[in-house]
C-alpha cells in the first residue's frame, strides 16, 4: 500500500482552489455556463412577460418539462445522502475522496430543483401564498417544507466538514489570494484552529448531521411523490409511489456522484485519490440500486397492466404500445437493464465503463420523470373534447428547453467555482483515513496513534511525522 | 368672542341632534333589512308587516287574510281565511282565490303541502292546506308558513305568515365545518405531527448553530488565555 505525505495530500488536493489557477480551459467552460444561464434567465424574463401561454404547457398538461425537472433534480440531491451519510454511519474507509463531490451535488441539485416549480408557476410572486395561506392538509406545503428544511440540512452536512479544509485554504493562501477569497476563508473557517475542543464539537456536530440527513432525505422524496400519488388519476394513484421515488432517487444520484467522481478525477488529476476501486464499489452500489429500481418498475407497470382498468389502460397502452411506448421500451430495456448488464461485470465497473453507464441511467431518470409527469396529465379520467388540438398533445418548446438548460448549467457553474475556492475532496479525511489505515497496517503500540486522531491543520499529527513521510 | 362660542355650542348641540337622529333611522333601516332578508324579493314590499294577517289595500277594497295552523293527526293543517273589507267596513268572503303555501327557508320560500302546494278559497273565504310534521325548524322547532296570493281582481297581491312550533328542533351546530383533512381548518393530530417533526430537525439545526458559535468561542478564549 502506497502511504502518501500529508504535505503531497495538500499539495493534490488545494491545487485546483490555488488562487490565479484559473486557466484557458476553466476560463471558457465558465463563460460558456454563464451565457446558458443567461440564455435561460432571457427565456425565464420572455415567460414572465407572456404568461405560460409562452411555454407548450396548457391546461391539460400544466406540469410539463419543469415538473419532470424538478423530480429529477431532486432525486440527483440524494447522492450526498447516500454516499456520504449512509457510508459515514457504516464507517467505509474508501468514502473518505468523494463525500465532498457528493454533499456539493446534493445542496447544488436541490437549490436549483427547488427553483423548478416556482418557474413552473407563472407567478412567482403566488408563491408566498403557499406560505401565507398554505393548508397543512397540502402536500405541496409539505413539498415546499421540507425542501427547505433538506436544502437548509444539505448546507450545514456540507459546510461542517469544510471547517478544517477552510481554515487550511486561508492559512495557504494568505499570501497569494485575493482579499475577497481571504475574508470569505476568515468567516466560513470559524477561527479554527484543530484544538481538542473544536475538534470534539465539529465531531459530534456531524455525528448528529449524519443521523439527521438521512431521514430528511427520505422524506423529501417520499413528500415530492405524495405530490403525485395523492392525486386522483391514472398512473399516479400507486401505495409503492413513496418507496418507488427513493429508489429511483437514490439510482439515480449515485449515478450521478460517480459522473462527479469521474468529472474531478479527469480535469483535477486526483487519480491518486479517486481510484478504479472507488468506482468499482460505487458501480456496486448502483449495481444493487438498479435492480432494486427494476423490480419497483415491474410492480409499478406489471399489477394495473394485469387489471387493464379502464382509466389505467388508457394511460398503459399509450406507454406499452401507444405515442409513448418506444421512449418507454427504450427506458426499460436501455437505461435499467443495459446498466445492469454493463455494471454487472467487472470491465463496466472500471472508470471508463461505469461513468458511461451512469450516463445512460441519469439521461434515463430525466426522461422517466418526464413519462411519469406527462402521459398521466394527457390520460384525464374526464376525455380531453371540444379543446384546441395543441392542448391534447404536449412537447416542450425553446422556452421551457432554454430554462431547463440553464438550470442545468447553473449546477455546472457553482460546482466548478466551488471547485475554484474551496477543496473538491475533504483533506483532513482523507488525512484521518491515510492514519487509519497506517494505524490498520501497523499496531498503534508501535506508532503511538489512536484510531481516531486528527491531523492538526498545520502539520502532521504530533509524534507522527515519520510515518507520513514518504 | 361670547357669540362665537355660543355657536360653537348650538353646533355641537345641532351635531349631536342630527347624529341621534341619523343613528335611529339607520337602527329602523336595519330593523327593516333583517326583515327583509327574511322574505323573497316577491314579497319585500309587505315583509316588514310580519304577522299571521295580512291586508291588502285597493282604491275600492281592503283584503285581509288570516292564518291557523292546527293538528292533523299524522300532519299539520294550514287554515288561511281570505275576507274583503269594502269602503262601508263590511267585511265579505273572498271565494275562488287560488293561494300558495310556502315554508320560509334561509335563502328563499319551500311550497309545502302532499302534492300540491296550491289551495283554493271556498265560499266562507277558507283554504286549507296539509303539510308534514318532519319540516326542519330552528333550535326550538318553530317555523315560519307563508300564503301567498300570486294575483287576484279583488285583492291583488298579498301574502301573510305565522310562526309556531311545527317542525322539528335543529339544535345550532356550533362548529358546522369541524378540522377535516377536506376542511380548512386541518385536523390537529396532523398539525401536530407537522410540528413535532418539522421543529425537531430545525431544533438540532439550532443545536449546530450552537456548536458552531461554542467552535467560534473556543478559538477566541483560547486567544484571550494565550
Amino acid at each position: 500500500m502506497e502511504i502518501v505525505s500529508v504535505e503531497k495530500i495538500r499539495s493534490d488536493l488545494l491545487k485546483s482552489a490555488t488562487p490565479g489557477n484559473f486557466g484557458k480551459v476553466s476560463r471558457y467552460w465558465v463563460i460558456a455556463l454563464a451565457l446558458f444561464m443567461c440564455w435561460g434567465l432571457y427565456a425565464y424574463i420572455y415567460q414572465l412577460r407572456n404568461g405560460l401561454e409562452a411555454t407548450a404547457m396548457r391546461n391539460y398538461v400544466s406540469w410539463g418539462l419543469y415538473i419532470s425537472t424538478f423530480v429529477f433534480f431532486i432525486g440527483i440531491s440524494h447522492s450526498g445522502t447516500l454516499v456520504s451519510a449512509i457510508l459515514r454511519i457504516t464507517n467505509q474507509e474508501w468514502r473518505r475522496p468523494i463525500t465532498r463531490s457528493a454533499e456539493l451535488l446534493t445542496a447544488v441539485a436541490l437549490m436549483f430543483g427547488g427553483i423548478m416549480p416556482i418557474i413552473d408557476m407563472g407567478r412567482p410572486d403566488r408563491v408566498a401564498n403557499m406560505i401565507i395561506f398554505g393548508r397543512v392538509q397540502s402536500p405541496l406545503l409539505w413539498d415546499i417544507m421540507c425542501i427547505a428544511t433538506y436544502f437548509t440540512g444539505s448546507v450545514i452536512f456540507l459546510y461542517l466538514p469544510m471547517i478544517p479544509d477552510i481554515a487550511l485554504c486561508k492559512e495557504r493562501f494568505a499570501k497569494t489570494g485575493s482579499k475577497f477569497r481571504l475574508w470569505v476563508y476568515d468567516k466560513l473557517s470559524m477561527g479554527w484552529e484543530g484544538t481538542p475542543d473544536q475538534w470534539r464539537l465539529l465531531e459530534r456536530s456531524m455525528r448528529v448531521m449524519t443521523v439527521m440527513i438521512i431521514p430528511i432525505a427520505v422524506s423529501v422524496h417520499t413528500v415530492v411523490s405524495y405530490i403525485f400519488a395523492m392525486t386522483l388519476r391514472s398512473g399516479w394513484n400507486s401505495t409503492i409511489f413513496g418507496p418507488y421515488f427513493v429508489i429511483g432517487a437514490l439510482y439515480s444520484g449515485s449515478a450521478g456522484v460517480i459522473l462527479t467522481m469521474a468529472a474531478f478525477r479527469k480535469v483535477y488529476h486526483l487519480e491518486a485519490y479517486i481510484t478504479p476501486r472507488h468506482f468499482d464499489l460505487m458501480s456496486k452500489i448502483v449495481l444493487s440500486l438498479t435492480m432494486i429500481y427494476a423490480y419497483f418498475n415491474l410492480n409499478e407497470y406489471w399489477i394495473p397492466a394485469y387489471k387493464m382498468e379502464s382509466g389505467e389502460g388508457g394511460l398503459l397502452t399509450a406507454l406499452f404500445t401507444g405515442g409513448y411506448s418506444t421512449v418507454f421500451w427504450i427506458l426499460q430495456f436501455g437505461t435499467v437493464l443495459l446498466p445492469i448488464i454493463m455494471l454487472a461485470t467487472p470491465r463496466g465497473r472500471k472508470p471508463v465503463g461505469a461513468t458511461i453507464a451512469c450516463i445512460i441511467i441519469v439521461v434515463g431518470a430525466w426522461v422517466k420523470r418526464y413519462i411519469i409527469v406527462v402521459p398521466t396529465l394527457l390520460h384525464p379520467f374526464l376525455p380531453i373534447q371540444n379543446v384546441p388540438d395543441s392542448w391534447s398533445s404536449y412537447f416542450p418548446n425553446w422556452v421551457e428547453f432554454s430554462v431547463t438548460g440553464g438550470a442545468l448549467a447553473g449546477i455546472f457553474l457553482v460546482i466548478t467555482l466551488f471547485s475554484k475556492f474551496f477543496p473538491i475532496a475533504s483533506i483532513w479525511e482523507i488525512e484521518e483515513g491515510v492514519i487509519v489505515a497506517q494505524h490498520a497496517l501497523a499496531p498503534s503500540s508501535q506508532v503511538g496513534l489512536e484510531p481516531s486522531a486528527h491531523i492538526p491543520i498545520n502539520g502532521p499529527f504530533p509524534g507522527n511525522e515519520e510515518a507520513f513521510a514518504k | 368672542m361670547k357669540m362665537n362660542r355660543n355657536i360653537t355650542v348650538m353646533l355641537i348641540v345641532f351635531t349631536l341632534a342630527w347624529s341621534v337622529n341619523v343613528r335611529a333611522q339607520m337602527g329602523s333601516m336595519a330593523m327593516d333589512s333583517m326583515h327583509s332578508r327574511a322574505s323573497s324579493a316577491d314579497d319585500r314590499r309587505i315583509a316588514h308587516d310580519a304577522s299571521s294577517t295580512e291586508d291588502s289595500a285597493s282604491a275600492s277594497h281592503k283584503a285581509k287574510l288570516v292564518l291557523a295552523v292546527r293538528d292533523g293527526d299524522s300532519t299539520w293543517i294550514v287554515k288561511a281565511i281570505l275576507t274583503s273589507v269594502d269602503s262601508t267596513g263590511r267585511e265579505a268572503a273572498v271565494p275562488k282565490a287560488t293561494l300558495s303555501f310556502y315554508v320560509q327557508r334561509l335563502f328563499g320560500l319551500l311550497p309545502i303541502g302532499v302534492d300540491d302546494n296550491t289551495a283554493a278559497t271556498d265560499d266562507s273565504g277558507i283554504a286549507e292546506l296539509s303539510f308534514a310534521k318532519d319540516l326542519p325548524g330552528d333550535a326550538q322547532g318553530n317555523v315560519i308558513i307563508v300564503a301567498r296570493i300570486e294575483d287576484n281582481a279583488l285583492t291583488g297581491p298579498l301574502v301573510a305568515r305565522d310562526s309556531g312550533k311545527w317542525g322539528i328542533p335543529l339544535p345550532i351546530v356550533a362548529d358546522p365545518f369541524p378540522r377535516a383533512l377536506w376542511e380548512p381548518r386541518a385536523p390537529f393530530p396532523l398539525i401536530i405531527t407537522f410540528c413535532i417533526l418539522l421543529g425537531g430537525v430545525w431544533i438540532t439545526y439550532g443545536f449546530i448553530l450552537t456548536q458552531l458559535v461554542n467552535i467560534k468561542k473556543g478559538n477566541k478564549l483560547n486567544h484571550d488565555e494565550a
